[in-house]
């Protein structure tokens, strides 16, 4: 066999080969029309940077909802909310009048004023803790009998080891006669 | 590894047309992509013909380069078509035998045609039969007619093993022929 022939048809023609090539060759590709339909074969340059954007507003808008709701302080009863705008100090009524003082002096006292008492408001009003729920106690009291019993259990374990480990006291001598 | 599939360097001068091809074809010129079918036909063909009854080769050949169409903007290189539609070729002929499961194949109809076309029949058989890498590379050369290096050339493969492949595929297919 013509190995170049078989290669690149070059050399000397293998009749084997050329044989075969012309038999063969009848099933050999007919060219036909191919009918390209309307494919879109763009990439959208948009959709993918419409994607991310959304990711991203998705992930930012999850963080704020996080936050927020880590730093969102318990709510204060306003039973115990003190307004300092309009309180009323016991000794404000028995002070002796005081002196005229002019609107913007006024607006500095009132406004200076009312940042201390806020100050102190908030310092002394502590939020009230949740009370509990009568599930919440029912749980906690079965977790005390167990703990109690547990204690007990470990008490007598114990108990019983040092038993075993010290050796009894000889019991005390009754009615000991003199011999003799 | 049957006759080594040692792949060679993609980027070669003949090659780069088909990219400034394919990118005018994505960027909307879809009347070029004719050109890519009408240089790559005959080897997705081959290769479907080394594989599937010869009825279902004509009609697979339209959808493979619709499909390809369709996926070219997946084509990481431009360079590569040739290969890149071989191999989309090749696994869709191996979907057809799943999905044609263990059916008794009825040869092709052979009343009615000439002898010589009988007898092609009966040689792409045998050829069907044989290992894959050299059954696929004896298609391409004595039915498509490309030759070696034009082989190498489109199905990306190395002229070194597309040589071994024609070489060992013709022995085993002239000891089948008896």
């Amino acid at each position: 066999m013509n190995e170049e022939y078989l290669w690149d048809q070059s050399g000397e023609p293998d009749p084997e080969v050329q044989e075969l090539e012309r038999v063969l060759g009848t099933l050999r590709f007919q060219p036909r029309p191919i009918e390209i339909p309307h494919v879109s074969t763009q990439r959208n340059p948009f959709f993918l940077r419409g994607l991310a954007i959304a990711a991203a507003v998705a992930m930012i808008a999850l963080g704020l909802t996080v936050w927020r709701s880590m730093n969102r302080q318990p709510k204060v009863d306003a039973a115990h909310t003190v307004n300092p705008v309009n309180q009323t100090k016991p000794d404000e009524t028995k002070q002796a009048a005081l002196p005229v003082i002019d609107d913007q002096k006024r607006a500095n006292i009132i406004a200076t004023t009312t940042t201390t008492e806020r100050r102190r408001v908030r310092n002394r009003v502590k939020p009230q803790p949740r009370p509990l729920t009568a599930t919440e106690i029912a749980a906690a009291r079965t977790a005390k009998h167990e703990l109690m019993l547990a204690l007990k259990v470990a008490s007598e374990k114990l108990s019983f080891a040092q038993k075993k480990v010290q050796p009894e006291a000889p019991a005390p001598v009754q009615n000991q006669h003199k011999i003799g | 590894m049957i006759g080594g599939q040692e792949r060679a360097p993609v980027s070669t001068p003949a090659l780069s047309e088909d990219a400034q091809t394919i990118r005018a074809v994505l960027n909307g010129d879809r009347d070029l992509y004719g050109r890519l079918y009408h240089q790559y036909a005959p080897l997705v063909h081959g290769v479907l013909l080394a594989r599937m009854p010869r009825s279902e080769v004509e009609d697979m050949v339209q959808e493979i380069f619709l499909h390809a169409l369709r996926k070219l903007h997946t084509l990481r290189d431009a360079d590569a078509f040739g290969p890149w539609v071989a191999m989309i070729a090749r696994n869709r002929a191996m979907d057809f035998h799943r999905r044609s499961r263990e059916t008794v194949e009825v040869s092709d109809d052979i009343r009615g045609h000439d002898t010589s076309e009988t007898r092609a029949g009966e040689i792409l058989e045998i050829i069907q039969s044989l290992p894959d890498a050299y059954r696929e590379t004896l298609v391409l050369r004595l039915v498509e007619g490309m030759t070696g290096p034009e082989i190498a050339t489109r199905t990306g493969l190395t002229p070194a093993s597309v040589r071994v492949n024609l070489h060992r595929g013709m022995k085993l297919l002239k000891e089948k022929l008896g």
